[in-house]
C-alpha cells in the first residue's frame, strides 16, 4: 500500500513536470528580468512562450489579482534580436510592434522603435541577400534621390526650359568674335550660376543656367546644373512642407503641397520619390485632422488603432514612387509626433 | 398557590434554554441574539473584503491572499509572497412584531440589537519553485463562525394564558429585559497548497483544523404579574435567570478546488469542502432566582437553584458543501462573477448530546426537546451570489470599486414549514499600490420569518457587516 502511494505521488509529480507551463505574464516578467541582465537569448525564449499563451499585446493587461502590466512582447523581442544583431528578425518584430500599436502611448519607446528600425535598415546592408531591396529603398529616399539626380544621365526635364525668361544679354556679331565671346560669356555665366547655387539662391541660378542654354542649347554642364537646381528646389518644397506639417500650419501646408507637387511633376521621373514623400505627408495631415475632429467620439485606443492601421497601410501611388516604402527616419518622427498629438488631445 | 408558582416557574423558564439550543444547530440563538450567526453558515465559505465586496462570488476569481478560503486552486495564480489580515465588524437588529405563540401566549413588539468585532482571516502565502514546477502554499487562520457578539433586548412585554388541570385559567403579564454576551467562535487553521497542470488547469488542496468554540452567557430579568381565577388580585414575581454555555470542538476536514481557464476572458471554479466530524466538549448551566413581591411590598424568596449544570462530550457532523463559480472579464479592468454553493445541512447532526437535557430522571425539564438529534427537520441550504469589480487605473495607483448581491437559503424552516431565505447586497472599494492593497466591503443582509420553535418569533432581521482587508506584497 505504501509503495502504491509512493508510486502515485511520483506519477503525479512527473505528470505535473511534463504538463507544467507558466502563463504569459510569468514569461513576460522573466523576459524583462533577463533583458535587464542582457540575456537576450533568454528574453527571446520567454517571449516566444508568452506569445504562445497570449499573442495579443495590450496596454495595461491584467495579470492576476489587481496587477496590471503593459504587455509589449514584440517590442521586447525586437530589442532582443537587435542586440543580438539579427536585424532582419528585429525589423520584423519591431514592425509588428508598430502594427499592434504597442508603444504608441510612450513617446520615448516609439522613438526608440523608430531609431532601431532605422539602424536595422542601415546595418542590414551587410546582409547580401537583402542588398537589392535595401539599395532600392536607399535610392528612393529623398537625399539619395537627389544625389542620384545630380550624377545620373537621363531625360532632361523640358519643363525647366519652358520656364525660361527671354534672354536679355547682348548677342555677339561676327562668327569668330561670337565664338570667342560666347565661350567667355558661357564660362562667366556658368561660374555665376554655380556661385548662386552654392549660395542657395536657386531662382537666379536657374535663370543663369537657362540663359546659357539659350546661347548654347546642348551645353551639358548647364543642363545638369539646371536639373540639379530643379531637384534642390523640389527638396526645398519638401522641407517647407515638413516644417508646415510639424508646426500644424494646415492652410500653408495645403498651399505648399499643391505648389510642390506641381513643380515636382515638371521635374519628371527623378522627382518621383520626393513627390511620394509629399503625398504621404498630405495623407498624414488628413489623418491628423480626423484625429482632432473625431477625438471626442472615440475611445483613445480605437483612435490609436485606426491611426496606426492607416499609417501602416499607407501606400503611395506606384506611379508616383515605384517600390517606395517608409524611411526609418520618417517612421520615427511620425511616431514621436503622433504621441505628442495624443498628449495634447488628452490634455484638452 | 404552590402549584401555581410551580407552573409559573416552568412557564417563565421554559423558553430560554430551549431556544438557546434547540433549533439553530449548533449555535445558540436566543431572543436577545436573534440572528446569531446564521449569516456565517453559508456566507462563511471564504473571507476577504475584496471577495465580499463582489457579493462573495469569488470561487472562479480567487486570485488574492484570501484565495484558499474560497478555492484553494486559486493559489496557483499568486506570484509574490503575500500577507493578509482581514477584520470584520458585525451589527444586527431584530425588529419583532407582536406575536401570538399558539393561542395562549403573547410577546410584545420589541427591537433587540447586537454587535461585535473580530479578526476574520489572516494568512501568509509563500510561492516557490521546484525545478520548473511552481507550488504555492499558504498558512492561514479563519474564523468560520463568529460568536463574538453582545446583544440586548429591553422592556419586552409578554403575557400568557395557561389552562390548568382543574379548568381554571392562569394569566401572566410582565416585562422582560435580556442581555447576552458571547465570545470566541469556530476557528480554523489551514494549510493549503495550489499548483497548475498546464496553462489552463489549476488545482489546490486545503487541510483545515477546526478548534475553539463558544462561551455564552445570558441574563434575563423580569417582573411578572400573575393571577388566576382563584386569586383575583394576583401578585408579582421577580425573576432573574442566568444561562451559561461553554462549548469547544476540534476536528479536521479538507477542501479541494479546481480552476479552469477556458479563455483569457472566462474561468470556471469548482470547490468541494468535506464533512467535518468534530469532537465537542461542553458545559451547560442554567440558574434561576425568583422572588415573590407581595402587595405590601414585602419580598419572599421562591427559588434559588442551579437548574441545569452538566459537563459532557459528544460529536458534531458538520455538513459537506460544493460550490461552482464563473468569472468573466469583458474588458481588462472588469470582472463579472457568479457563484453557487450547496451545503448538505440536512445531514448535520449532534450525537451523544442528550445528557444536557436529562438533569433528573424523575423531573426532566424539557421533555419535548428533540435531542439527541438536534433537528431532523433541517433542510439543505444553498447560496447564489453574483458580483462585479471595476478597477480605475491611475498613475501608480489602482482604485477598485465593487458591487454584488446574493440569495441565501437557510437550513431551517419557518413556522409554516417553508424554507427561510435571506437576501443581501454588498458594495466595496479599495486601493492598491505596488506593495499594499487595502479594501473595504459592506454587506447588508435581511430576512423575514416566523420561528417555528422559539416563543419569540422574529419579524424582520437585518445584518450589517463591514470587512476590511490589508494585503502586503513582499
Amino acid at each position: 500500500m505504501a509503495t502504491m502511494k509512493k508510486c502515485f505521488f511520483l506519477l503525479f509529480f512527473l505528470t505535473m513536470a511534463v504538463l507544467w507551463a507558466d502563463v504569459w505574464h510569468v514569461h513576460y516578467r522573466d523576459a524583462k528580468a533577463a533583458s535587464r541582465k542582457g540575456n537576450w537569448l533568454v528574453v527571446i525564449g520567454h517571449i516566444e512562450k508568452a506569445l504562445q499563451d497570449s499573442p495579443q499585446p495590450k496596454y495595461q493587461k491584467k495579470t492576476y489579482g489587481l496587477d496590471f502590466e503593459n504587455y509589449f512582447p514584440y517590442y521586447l523581442m525586437g530589442l532582443a534580436h537587435f542586440r543580438l544583431e539579427d536585424y532582419e528578425k528585429a525589423q520584423a518584430a519591431l514592425n509588428k510592434s508598430l502594427e499592434f500599436g504597442e508603444v504608441l502611448k510612450d513617446a520615448a519607446l516609439a522613438g526608440e522603435v523608430g531609431r532601431m528600425l532605422k539602424e536595422c535598415r542601415r546595418l542590414q546592408t551587410q546582409n547580401p541577400e537583402l542588398e537589392p531591396a535595401i539599395r532600392e529603398s536607399q535610392e528612393n529616399s529623398p537625399d539619395q534621390a537627389l544625389d542620384k539626380a545630380a550624377t545620373e544621365s537621363g531625360d532632361f526635364p523640358d519643363a525647366l526650359l519652358k520656364q525660361s525668361p527671354p534672354l536679355t544679354q547682348p548677342t555677339p556679331q561676327s562668327s569668330q568674335v561670337r565664338d570667342d565671346t560666347r565661350q567667355k560669356i558661357v564660362d562667366t555665366w556658368m561660374a555665376e550660376a554655380q556661385l548662386l547655387r552654392q549660395q542657395r539662391l536657386f531662382k537666379p541660378a536657374m535663370e543663369k543656367y537657362r540663359a546659357i542654354l539659350q546661347l548654347e542649347p546642348r551645353q551639358p554642364q548647364a543642363r545638369s546644373g539646371l536639373e540639379l537646381v530643379g531637384m534642390l528646389v523640389v527638396r526645398e518644397h519638401y522641407r517647407t512642407l515638413l516644417r508646415y506639417f510639424f508646426s500644424g500650419e494646415t492652410a500653408a501646408f495645403a498651399e505648399g503641397w499643391r505648389e510642390g507637387i506641381a513643380y515636382a511633376e515638371g521635374m519628371g521621373q527623378k522627382a518621383r520619390p520626393l513627390m511620394g514623400e509629399m503625398t504621404k505627408l498630405m495623407i498624414l495631415s488628413r489623418i491628423r485632422q480626423s484625429l482632432y475632429e473625431n477625438w471626442s467620439l472615440k475611445r483613445e485606443s480605437e483612435v490609436l488603432d485606426e491611426l496606426m492601421s492607416r499609417l501602416l497601410s499607407l501606400r503611395v501611388d506606384p506611379e508616383l514612387s515605384p517600390g517606395y516604402f517608409w524611411s526609418p527616419k520618417l517612421v520615427s518622427r511620425y511616431g514621436e509626433h503622433l504621441a505628442r498629438c495624443l498628449g495634447k488631445s488628452e490634455r484638452r | 398557590m404552590k402549584r401555581l408558582l410551580m407552573f409559573f416557574v416552568m412557564i417563565v423558564m421554559s423558553g430560554l434554554p430551549v431556544s438557546l439550543w434547540a433549533q439553530e444547530f449548533p449555535i445558540p440563538v436566543d431572543d436577545a441574539n436573534p440572528l446569531g450567526d446564521y449569516t456565517n453558515y453559508n456566507g462563511g465559505v471564504g473571507s476577504g473584503a475584496r471577495a465580499f465586496g463582489m457579493g462573495g462570488a469569488f470561487i472562479a476569481v480567487a486570485d488574492d491572499a484570501s484565495a484558499a478560503s474560497w478555492n484553494p486552486a486559486g493559489l496557483a495564480q499568486l506570484e509574490r509572497i503575500e500577507c493578509s489580515f482581514v477584520t470584520r465588524y458585525q451589527s444586527n437588529t431584530k425588529a419583532q412584531a407582536a406575536v401570538l405563540n399558539g393561542r395562549d401566549s403573547y410577546m410584545g413588539a420589541f427591537i433587540s440589537k447586537s454587535a461585535g468585532y473580530n479578526i476574520d482571516f489572516a494568512s501568509i502565502t509563500l510561492p516557490f519553485r521546484i525545478g520548473n514546477i511552481k507550488l504555492v502554499p499558504q498558512f492561514s487562520y479563519q474564523r468560520a463562525v463568529n460568536y463574538r457578539i453582545s446583544a440586548a433586548g429591553k422592556n419586552i412585554h409578554a403575557w400568557e394564558y395557561l389552562r390548568l388541570e382543574d379548568g381554571s385559567l392562569l394569566r401572566m403579564d410582565g416585562i422582560i429585559n435580556k442581555e447576552s454576551h458571547s465570545r470566541k467562535g469556530l476557528d480554523m487553521v489551514t494549510f493549503s497548497i495550489g499548483s497548475r497542470l498546464g496553462r489552463r488547469i489549476s488545482f489546490g488542496f486545503s487541510v483545515n483544523y477546526w478548534f475553539n468554540g463558544l462561551t455564552h452567557s445570558l441574563t434575563s430579568t423580569g417582573q411578572h404579574d400573575v393571577w388566576t381565577d382563584e386569586v383575583k388580585e394576583g401578585f408579582t414575581i421577580e425573576t432573574r435567570d442566568r444561562v451559561e454555555a461553554d462549548f469547544k470542538m476540534t476536528g479536521f476536514n479538507v477542501n479541494a478546488g479546481l480552476l479552469l481557464t477556458l479563455s483569457e476572458k472566462l474561468r470556471v471554479g469548482l470547490v468541494y469542502k468535506s464533512a467535518l466530524n468534530a469532537d465537542i466538549h461542553y458545559r451547560y448551566f442554567v440558574g434561576v432566582k425568583q422572588d415573590l413581591l407581595l402587595p405590601d411590598q414585602s419580598r419572599i424568596k421562591v427559588a434559588d437553584l442551579n437548574f441545569v449544570d452538566v459537563r459532557d462530550s459528544g460529536f458534531i457532523d458538520w455538513p459537506w458543501s460544493v460550490g461552482m463559480g464563473l468569472a468573466f472579464n469583458p474588458v481588462e479592468a472588469m470582472i463579472l462573477s457568479a457563484d453557487f454553493t450547496f451545503n448538505r445541512w440536512s445531514k448535520a447532526r449532534f450525537r451523544h448530546f442528550a445528557n444536557i437535557f436529562k438533569v433528573s430522571e424523575t423531573d426532566p425539564p424539557y421533555v419535548d426537546v428533540p435531542f439527541p438529534v438536534v433537528d431532523l427537520n433541517q433542510t439543505d441550504s444553498w447560496q447564489a451570489r453574483m458580483g462585479a469589480e471595476y478597477v480605475i487605473i491611475t498613475r501608480g495607483l489602482l482604485l477598485p470599486i465593487r458591487a454584488g448581491a446574493f440569495v441565501d437559503r437557510q437550513f431551517f424552516y419557518d413556522i409554516n414549514q417553508d424554507p427561510v431565505v435571506f437576501y443581501g447586497f454588498t458594495t466595496g472599494f479599495g486601493f492598491k499600490t505596488k506593495r499594499v492593497a487595502l479594501d473595504l466591503a459592506l454587506v447588508y443582509q435581511t430576512g423575514r420569518f416566523m420561528d417555528n420553535i422559539n416563543r419569540a418569533a422574529p419579524g424582520a432581521l437585518t445584518d450589517l457587516r463591514l470587512y476590511s482587508s490589508l494585503i502586503i506584497f513582499l
